[in-house]
């Protein structure tokens, strides 16, 4: 895909990046806050539960990216006791130069976090090898099935856990699963039992953050909340497991 | 219950320089998927037991506050 010729792929994202958010956040991992956050527009995942949705799925979405402008606020923010550079979409993958920009301008000794939808090539990720404290990975579905009909993307599974793989050996890695209602069995239970078997110890933030927003409510299962007994279930099976949960 | 209220918190202009977005449920759950260091704060205020929003509010310290604290205290762990 040559950009530069005005081609777009499924993300319709072009050559340049913009960003729709870039503040100080508290609502990540405890580790890693208070976090600058700079979320840039389009991703090449179709969620229909997007939280972000109006901007993950319209790559114009945001402001043009501002180097200059960017890293005075980054660094205002260090100074003022953020703890982490959080580069995220959308997906920020699909805009890797701009990423690459941003990290080019940061102070050499942030803690830089790379929140992913784990979706990206083996040539992506070589190209971010070494760049990054902490990978922030997505793992949203645990089956190819649910990935196609929920995100319309194929081949999920294989290309996550691959991802997931390098990454653990890349940096620390703390692997997210947003609770689904109606997916624990389908989808959590396949998730933990493959990071317990597989990625044992790694970090795992199993997040109840779900709502009915966007276009959830075209899956009937999504039109509500995860209820307190499938949360109930979903923390069994991670204290079954002994999955290392963070908040 | 679909449309989550978008807060912004910047009076001097009309564009946003914060948000926060909030989803409050008729239980009275709040989800916040975007909470900024303020909101946090206000929202800490409103219902001081949630030991959740009030880790996320004393994890935010400036430069000048984190000279003040103990050198073994553990930022990843805070306790008051």
């Amino acid at each position: 895909m040559d950009r530069l010729a005005v081609e777009q792929g499924s993300c319709h994202a072009g050559a340049g990046a913009r960003v729709f958010s870039a503040q100080v956040e508290v609502s990540d991992e405890l580790e890693l806050i208070p976090t600058f956050a700079v979320a840039l527009s389009g991703c090449d995942l179709r969620c229909a539960f997007c939280v972000t949705g109006a901007q993950s799925w319209n790559a114009l979405a945001g402001e043009p990216l501002d180097l200059v402008a960017l890293q005075a606020r980054a660094e205002r923010a260090l100074g003022n006791g953020a703890r982490s550079i959080m580069i995220l979409g959308g997906e920020p993958t699909i805009h890797l130069p701009s990423a690459l920009e941003i990290v080019s301008v940061l102070p050499e000794d942030a803690r830089l976090v790379w929140k992913t939808n784990a979706y990206g090539s083996a040539q992506s990720r070589a190209l971010l090898a070494g760049l990054f404290e902490v990978w922030l990975p997505d793992y949203k579905f645990g089956n190819d099935g649910c990935a196609q009909r929920l995100a319309r993307v194929p081949n999920y599974t294989a290309v996550v856990r691959e991802n997931l793989l390098w990454a653990a050996q890349e940096s620390d890695l703390i692997v997210r699963h947003l609770l689904m209602p109606g997916h624990i069995d389908c989808c959590w239970r396949p998730v933990a039992e493959w990071l317990a078997a597989t990625l044992p110890g790694v970090k795992v933030n199993l997040r109840r953050g779900f709502w009915p927003g966007w276009q959830a409510a075209q899956h009937a299962e999504l039109r509500g909340l995860v209820s307190d007994a499938e949360a109930d279930r979903a923390w069994s099976i991670a204290r079954e497991l002994e999955l290392n949960l963070v908040e | 219950m679909n449309s989550p209220i978008k807060l912004n918190q910047s009076r001097e202009s009309p564009k946003a320089e914060l948000l926060s977005e909030l989803l409050i449920m008729p239980d009275g759950k709040i989800y916040a998927p975007n909470l900024t260091p303020e909101m946090a704060a206000v929202l800490s205020e409103l219902n001081p037991d949630d030991e959740s929003i009030k880790r996320r509010v004393i994890t935010h310290v400036g430069a000048e506050t984190k000279k003040l604290l103990p050198a073994d205290w553990d930022e990843s762990n805070p306790k008051l």
